[in-house]
This record gives structure tokens, sequence and C-alpha cells, in this order.
């Protein structure tokens, strides 16, 4: 039956407190000191982590941001390059058209100087077949009377 | 141009000063008008002998001071400029001499009456060369020593005419 030793409870006790006291004393305060180790060392890595974590959120929003940044100077960009291109084809337009005025102001040029040049030469051919018509007719006709006359009157 | 000296030739003319004038004036005009004397004249291959003898015959009876004249300007190379030795030596004659020549063109021989009309115009001071070019077709030419022209010739009328049509 159950019986109560006191003697071994006695034992039992003092021998419990000394393993607590040893364990208090030398085992307790490592396996503390590890765990806390353990503890601090999770700390630093959720720590870490959550630096990380920032870090990683801050550079995905300078990413996001770079992006966007990226993003806007690509539009300004293809703007620019539109605007650049629509300038460029009104210049050239205004080029080609203003070359075709002096093209054709230089062609009207030239055909009116070739025009007067014709005239001037149908002219100058007209005048010398008059002169020649002319020269031949006063050479038949004038006689010795006539010349004399001329000369009389040229004299006055 | 060589020199050539005109008073020292006047001073050896002598009274034939004037005569001497005619005639180089006279020959001087006669090359200016043959295309074919002018060659003949200027051709570095015809000897000096050859181009007096050739204007010895297109002069005959001209003056002993013509001849040694024309006989100087071909043995001194100068009878390329026979033109302006007669226009200078005219100049010289007239200035001694108080008087103008002055030239006239017609297209055929003027008679006396036609002439006197130019010597009332022109004074006692003037003596015209009288020259003979049927191509001005009627009419005259007057051409004056300080270069002056009055062209009333037939041809110079046509001229004008041809000027005026095609201007």
């Amino acid at each position: 039956m159950f019986e109560l030793e006191t003697g071994l409870i006695f034992w039992n006790t003092v021998s419990f407190a000394i393993l607590v006291f040893l364990m208090y004393k030398w085992v307790i305060p490592p396996i503390v000191g590890v765990l806390k180790d353990r503890q601090k060392a999770i700390g630093d890595s959720i720590a870490a982590a959550e630096d990380s974590r920032k870090r990683s959120e801050a550079a995905l929003a300078e990413n996001k941001k770079k992006l966007a940044e990226a993003d806007r100077t690509a539009k300004s960009m293809v703007e620019l390059a539109k605007s650049d291109g629509e300038r460029m084809k009104k210049e050239i337009l205004e080029k080609a058209e203003k070359q075709a005025g002096l093209i054709a102001e230089k062609a009207e040029q030239d055909m009116q100087a070739e025009k007067a040049r014709i005239v001037n030469e149908a002219k100058k051919e007209i005048a010398d077949l008059v002169a020649m018509a002319a020269g031949r007719v006063i050479g038949r006709v004038i006689n010795k009377d006539d010349n004399s006359r001329i000369i009389e009157e040229s004299l006055r | 141009m060589k020199n050539i000296d005109l008073d020292r030739l006047y001073e050896i003319a002598a009274g034939q000063a004037e005569r001497l004038s005619d005639e180089m004036y006279g020959i001087a005009y006669l090359i200016k008008k043959n295309y074919d004397l002018l060659s003949a004249l200027s051709d570095i291959r015809s000897s000096g002998e050859f181009k007096k003898k050739l204007i010895a015959d297109l002069t005959p009876g001209a003056s002993k001071i013509f001849t040694d004249t024309i006989a100087l300007l071909v043995d001194q190379g100068l009878l390329g400029e026979l033109d302006e030795v007669s226009r200078r030596f005219t100049l010289l004659v007239a200035q001694k001499n108080n008087i103008r020549y002055d030239e006239l063109i017609f297209s055929e021989k003027p008679g006396p009456e036609i002439l006197g009309k130019f010597y009332k115009i022109g004074g006692d001071k003037i003596k015209f060369r009288v020259q003979i070019d049927s191509s001005i077709a009627g009419g005259f030419i007057w051409k004056t020593m300080d270069g002056k022209v009055m062209d009333a010739s037939i041809k110079g009328r046509l001229s004008q005419m041809r000027e005026e049509i095609s201007a």
C-alpha cells in the first residue's frame, strides 16, 4: 500500500532542490543564453528581413518611379520626334515649294529672255532684209542728179 | 611704234611737205581699203624691194621725197605704221600751214559745184581729201582731222534705219 516515507521525500526534495539549484546555476543560464542568442539572431534576421523587405519595396518603388520616368521620357521623346518630324516635313514642303517657285520663275525668265532674243533676232533679220532690199533699190534708182540733190540737202 | 622724226622729214621735204602728206595719205588709204594689197605688204616673206616696187607701181609720178620716205619705212620695218605716220605728218603739215585737212568720201566723183559747196562751208583754211567709195551708195561722209565724222551717206542712213527697226 501506499505509505509516505518522509526520509525519501526529504531526500528527494533535497535532491530535487540540488538539481534545481544546479540547473539554475549551470544548465539554465547557458540554455537561456543560447535561447537569447537564438532569439536575438532570429530578431536580427527578422529585422534584416524587414529591412531587406523595406529596401526591396523602396527599390521597387524607385524602379516603378524610374519606369514611370522612363515612360514619360519615352513619351516625350516620341512627342518630340513626332513634332520634329512634323516640323521637318513642313520645312521640306516649304523648301520644295520655294524651289518649285524659283524653278518656275527661272523658267519664266528664260522663256521671256528666249522670246526677247527671238523677237530681236527677227527684228534684226527684218531690218537687214529691209536695208538690203532698200540698198538694192536705191542703188538702182539713184542717178548722178539724185546723188547731187541728196548731198546738197545734207549740207543744208 | 618706232619713232620717226617727222619734224626732220618736214624739213627735208621743204616745199613738198604738203604733196608728201597727200601722197602718204593716198597710199595709206589705198592700202587700208585693199585687203590683198595690205596682205602683200604685211607678208614677212615678201622682200623690201618687192614692197618698194609694188608701191612705186601704184603711185606713178610720185615725188622723190615720197619714194624715199616709203623706202625708209620699208627698211626700218615701219610700213605697217604708214597710216599712223601719214596721220601724224598731216597734223604737222596742217599745224605748220595753219590749215585743216578733212576727208570727204563720195560714191562717185563729185563735180566742182558740189566741192565748192563744201569749201564754202569749211572756209578757206581747209583742204578736202576726196575719196571715192561706191559702197556708200550715195551721199557723202565727212571726216574731220580731229576725228569727228558726219555720215550723210545712203549706206549710213540704211544702217541707221536698220538700227531703228531692230531696236
